[in-house]
């Protein structure tokens, strides 16, 4: 309610407190002054109101009395009266005519009764034309004519206003009258009579005792003419109830004060009211009001008398002013209190303007606090983030991770390194790096340079040197590349060290098969080439001793062997350079379906003719496939190599094992051989002795062509190598399991196929002729030479080219002559493939035998597949095979 | 001989006449019309519609059950109309021996009983009473009589200052003919118009003539219509009675309508329809009109 400023000093805050308390009762007092004038103002507008109310009714009963007056003026000036005026005057007889007269204003005055009505009733309650001698022309009411005879003076005396008479029977009427005149004199009167009675019906319309109803209070309008009282009848009878002498006087419209002195309420002023003491109904003193309002155009007033409760509350304006009083009062207390309790209010106001001050800063300061840690929550959630970020992304390196101190201490290790090292995290935090990384060079199996003790003398990046092998903590080995980096914290400081190395052992082996296998393939290349050649040699030597054979006669016996002997070493030595071959894959080779097993069993037969009878041989043929897809001898000759390897390893006794299984190599296994081997099912060969065995770091070169352990003139170095060409060349591979003095096994893989096995084709050693035109292409003079004296030997017709176009020139010259081309593939100028394409395009029906020193390879098979009619025969080849061949050939044509 | 053959002419011809006329109560319930010959006379007949002897017919229909036709005539027809022989003129008499549709049942049109009319028609009850009266002009100098007591000499009275004097008096036969009154005895200069009886008034007042006669009805008329412009001098004649007229042969009619008009005049019914139309009349002889 009261506001105080907290800054007000104590004389300023009295001077407020007490000029509000003398503005309160100033405003009280305007307030208590102006509402008793107020109600004073308004009980004087009270009584104004009920004399206006008095005067509207006292108009009102004028304008009624003009209107009758005027009624009767029209009558008296009408025709009808005076036309009876004039034929009176013209003597005319009631008998003839005047009675006429009398007739038409009868019928006027009934009219005038039926159309003037006040509350649906007659105004009128006669209507009476006199003549100047007070006889009665017409009456309406045609009775009581001694009556209105008797007060003839009386009406006549009126000449302009109205009159009031009261009959007999004092019903009190109120006569209206207008003159007749005629030559300005007045000839008669028409009077008309109207009942009081129905007049203060009309007045009092609303006056509860005139309509019936019966209140408490004394309420009623008088009419006064001259000294004439009149009252409505029902009033009356209310007033006559009552005997005290109050209630009889206000019949007569009297009153008598305290000293019996009369006031006729008739009388009294018609400006300002009469107050006087009465009674009510009830008996009970009250004060009453008395109006009185003059008609102005008639001796006639209105008189109301109403109790004054009626109008005012007179004791309106001192209870009011009581009532104010005491509200003032009261609004004064609670200004005090207020007062007295905003004091307290205000040094409540500064206590809690300051705490709530102290309040505000410690909201703020909390805020900022809060902040502040939502803020370091933020941050330190962030370095948990970033922790476990680095966690996880240290975790989820490939790479081994160790970080140290700057003592070389390990601080951190991914689980790569864990794994790697073979030391947990819990056991290698705090140790030495060295205690957990110990690296030796691979190949002098020296302690390797400690890297991180490098990194912390130089400051900078370190790699290791190659060959790098981590020992784990179990002894496992394995081959790591590895680099290592100084940690600067945010001033450049060396804090720490950080290594990074991976295993790669596999890529280490991959690597050296790699290598391996290249040179394995340059190796295999060059003895590929020189076996070529050497087989071409052969060819030659073997032809000439056959040609030359062929031309001794029976009886040099002697020759015969000489040359059979030629022979023979020239075999000899193309089985070595058919080794060489086969190492090389460029051997002779036929694909047939082979059964593994029957190989097995064969070559097992020719070792037991051949090895120690202490060496037991033992079989394990547990594959359910056998059968592969190749050539029989050079399987055979595999195992023939890896058997006798086993018998010489042995010396005098032990267990040769053979055995097979089906087993199904995946690309994880394919993926790190040297051998280009698909997924797939295999055959498993497995050959092993309880021999001294080899050691590992021969394993890379016993496959190597020469490569021998035995003694000078033991071994040529071939038989492995052989070996391992042959199953190279059968899309297999082969593996070595071995360690000094713990016997070897060799796993041979070979993909298993679902044919079956078809029995070997053999050549005939016999020479068949023939006839027919034949055409020789090899760049080999001995070769051409020898072959073509051999084939017309045989009886053939000979042509021969040095090289593929001079082959394709002579069978376009010759070639309704040639039957059959026998074609060289390794050619100079044009090869022995383009030289057949030649000729093909020139007869796609032609026959051809193709030569070479390499075994049957790729490039032939896809010529076999264009043409039907090419066969094959590897050099060095026997008379008798390629007589046999060709005539199979023509024979077919 | 002559007279007697004429006679029997008269008489074969009126009951011809009254086969034709076939006007008795039973023929009028069958027609189911009561056919009221009128012609326009003051208020008695104002029109098809209004007048006294409108309003009587007219319950008089209602009264035997039947319908109401006000049939248009005038007076140098009307006795034909109802009797079926032409009358000369305004003369309800039998001097014309010619035939003419019979056209009315009754005739109450403010029809004055006169002897010689019951030649040829029968009366019913008189309806009204009537007077002739002489009329002046206001500003006549002549005076109206002062009242005897004895109408004989008050009509002499009123003789006595015709002489001398314009009169206006209507069509021979009619109630006001003066010859029938003997005025032309009184030294009056007659002059017969044929003035509609609104016209007499003005007739006087305006110089046209001295005096006129005029039935009473016509006269308190002529009071209310022009006040203070003529005066009454008093009587020509003696009491006058009206009367609805039917044919001879009429009989059970007409005494049905006696029986009705009594009827109607003891209920005070006939009383209303007089005050409307001639509530003067009234007044002057109330008790003719309830008694």
């Amino acid at each position: 309610m009261f506001s105080f400023n907290t800054k007000q000093t104590p004389l300023q805050h009295n001077i407020s407190v007490f000029a509000i308390i003398v503005a309160s009762f100033c405003f009280v007092g305007y307030l208590l002054s102006s509402s008793y004038f107020s109600q004073v103002h308004l009980q004087k507008l009270a009584f104004t109101q009920a004399h206006n109310s008095l005067t509207g009714k006292a108009k009102s009963l004028n304008s009624f009395f003009n209107e009758r007056q005027n009624d009767l003026r029209r009558l008296a000036i009408g025709e009808v009266i005076n036309s009876y005026f004039i034929n009176k005057d013209m003597n005319m007889s009631l008998e003839y005519g005047l009675k006429a007269s009398q007739v038409f204003i009868s019928k006027q005055f009934k009219l005038l009764d039926k159309t003037v009505l006040i509350n649906e009733k007659s105004i009128y309650e006669r209507l009476t034309l006199f003549d100047s001698n007070g006889e009665i022309i017409v009456d309406f009411q045609d009775k009581e004519h001694d009556f209105l005879k008797n007060n003839l003076a009386k009406i006549i005396s009126v000449t302009t206003s109205a009159s009031i008479m009261h009959d007999n029977y004092n019903h009190g009427y109120i006569m209206i009258v207008a003159p007749v005149n005629r030559l300005n004199k007045i000839v008669g009167w028409v009077v008309g009579w109207i009942k009081l009675e129905n007049i203060h019906q009309h007045l009092s319309h609303s006056n509860q005792f005139l309509n019936g109803y019966e209140s408490e209070t004394l309420t009623f309008t008088a009419t006064a003419f001259d000294n004439y009282v009149f009252l409505h009848s029902k009033i009356k009878e209310i007033l006559l109830k009552h005997e005290q002498s109050f209630f009889e006087n206000l019949l007569q419209c009297k009153y008598y004060d305290e000293n019996e002195s009369p006031v006729s309420l008739i009388e009294i002023s018609t400006d300002t009211p009469f107050v006087f003491e009465g009674l009510s109904l009830s008996n009970k003193k009250e004060d009453f009001a008395a109006f009185r309002v003059a008609l102005p155009n008639y001796n006639i007033s209105l008189v109301r008398v109403t109790e004054l409760k009626q109008i005012i509350n007179k004791n309106a304006p001192r209870n009011l002013l009581i009532t104010l009083a005491f509200l003032s009062l009261m609004l004064l207390i609670i200004v005090y209190i207020s007062i007295r309790h905003s004091i307290k209010s205000h040094v409540l106001a500064a206590r809690l303007d300051e705490s709530e001050k102290k309040q505000t800063e410690i909201t703020s300061v909390n805020e900022n606090l809060q902040q502040e840690v939502e803020q370091r929550k933020q941050t330190e959630k962030l370095l948990c983030e970033n922790e476990e970020n680095l966690r996880i992304t240290l975790d989820s390196i490939g790479d081994a991770v160790i970080s140290t101190d700057i003592n070389g201490n390990i601080a951190r290790m991914n689980p790569v390194a864990e794994h790697l090292t073979g030391y947990s995290i819990d056991d290698a935090m705090g140790r030495y790096i060295l205690e957990v990384f110990n690296v030796i060079n691979s190949e002098t199996r020296k302690k390797g340079e400690n890297p991180i003790e490098k990194i912390l003398n130089t400051g900078h990046a370190v790699e290791l040197a190659n060959h790098t092998v981590l020992i784990a903590k179990n002894g496992t080995e394995r081959q790591i590349a590895d680099a290592g980096t100084p940690i600067f914290n945010d001033e450049g400081k060396l804090v720490g060290t950080v290594l990074v190395f991976r295993d790669v052992t596999d890529q280490y082996m991959l690597t050296e098969r790699l290598h391996q296998s290249e040179k394995m393939q340059a190796i295999g290349q060059l003895a590929g080439g020189i076996a070529h050649d050497f087989n071409n040699m052969l060819g030659g030597i073997i032809g000439s001793a056959e040609l030359l054979d062929m031309r001794l006669k029976k009886e040099q016996t002697k020759c015969h062997k000489s040359v059979q002997l030629i022979i023979k070493m020239a075999q000899r030595a193309s089985s070595l350079t058919d080794k060489l071959l086969a190492f090389s894959r460029k051997g002779k080779r036929i694909e047939i379906p082979v059964n593994f097993h029957v190989i097995i069993k064969d070559t097992v037969a020719i070792l037991e003719r051949s090895i120690d009878k202490r060496i037991h041989i033992e079989l394990n043929l547990d594959a359910v496939s056998p059968i592969v897809l190749g050539d029989p001898s050079q399987l055979q000759n595999a195992i023939l190599n890896l058997g006798v390897n086993a018998r010489d390893a042995m010396c005098e006794s032990g267990t040769l094992t053979i055995s097979t299984k089906n087993v199904s190599l995946d690309n994880d296994y394919c993926s790190v051989r040297t051998s280009d081997l698909l997924s797939g099912y295999y055959i498993q060969i497995t050959v092993s002795d309880t021999g001294h065995g080899i050691p590992h770091e021969l394993h890379k070169k016993i496959f190597e062509p020469f490569f021998t352990t035995k003694k000078t003139g033991q071994g040529t170095g071939l038989g492995l190598s052989a070996v391992y060409g042959t199953l190279r060349d059968h899309q297999g591979d082969i593996s070595i399991y071995s360690e000094k003095d713990d016997g070897t096994s060799f796993h041979l893989y070979l993909p298993v196929i679902e044919e079956s096995v078809r029995d070997e084709k053999q050549f005939s050693r016999e020479q068949q002729h023939g006839s027919g035109g034949i055409l020789i292409v090899d760049d080999e003079e001995v070769i051409r030479t020898t072959t073509c004296k051999i084939l017309k030997n045989l009886g053939y017709d000979v042509f021969s080219a040095e090289d593929g176009e001079q082959g394709v020139e002579a069978y376009k010259e010759n070639k309704e002559k040639i039957d059959l081309v026998i074609l060289d593939m390794i050619m100079p100028k044009m090869n022995g493939e383009e030289a057949f394409n030649a000729i093909f395009s020139i007869n796609p029906e032609v026959k051809i035998i193709i030569t070479s020193g390499f075994s049957h390879d790729i490039k032939v098979q896809q010529l076999q597949a264009k043409n039907d009619n090419i066969v094959f025969i590897k050099k060095p080849f026997h008379a008798s095979e390629l007589s046999e061949l060709i005539a199979t050939k023509l024979v077919k044509r | 001989m002559r007279k007697i053959f004429l006679a029997v002419l008269f008489v074969s011809f009126v009951f011809c006449s009254s086969a034709m006329a076939s006007g008795d109560l039973a023929d009028v319930k069958k027609r189911g019309v009561l056919r009221h010959l009128g012609a326009p006379y003051a208020n008695f007949l104002v029109n098809s519609e209004e007048g006294l002897d409108v309003e009587l017919m007219q319950l008089f229909a209602k009264h035997l059950g039947v319908k109401y036709e006000n049939v248009q005539t005038d007076w140098g027809r009307i006795a034909g109309d109802l009797t079926g022989i032409k009358t000369r003129g305004f003369m309800f008499d039998d001097k014309i021996l010619e035939k003419t549709p019979v056209r009315g049942d009754v005739i109450s049109s403010g029809l004055t009983i006169f002897p010689e009319r019951k030649k040829i028609i029968t009366y019913a009850v008189p309806t009204f009473i009537s007077q002739i009266w002489l009329i002046t002009s206001v500003d006549s100098d002549m005076q109206p009589i002062k009242p005897s007591g004895k109408l004989d000499d008050d009509i002499l009275a009123v003789k006595s200052m015709l002489s001398g004097k314009t009169l206006i008096g209507s069509i021979k036969g009619s109630c006001l003919d003066p010859f029938r009154y003997q005025l032309e005895k009184t030294g009056a200069k007659i002059s017969i118009y044929e003035l509609e009886l609104n016209d007499f008034a003005p007739a006087v007042f305006n110089k046209i003539a001295d005096v006129a006669i005029l039935d009473m009805p016509d006269v308190l008329i002529a009071m209310k219509k022009w006040p203070g412009k003529i005066k009454v001098l008093g009587p020509v004649s003696q009491l006058q009675y009206m009367a609805p007229a039917f044919r001879k042969d009429s009989s059970e009619l007409r005494q049905e309508f006696n029986r009705f008009f009594k009827k109607i005049r003891k209920e005070g019914i006939y009383k209303k329809i007089v005050e409307k139309y001639y509530p003067a009349a009234f007044n002057y002889h109330p008790d003719f009109f309830i008694k």
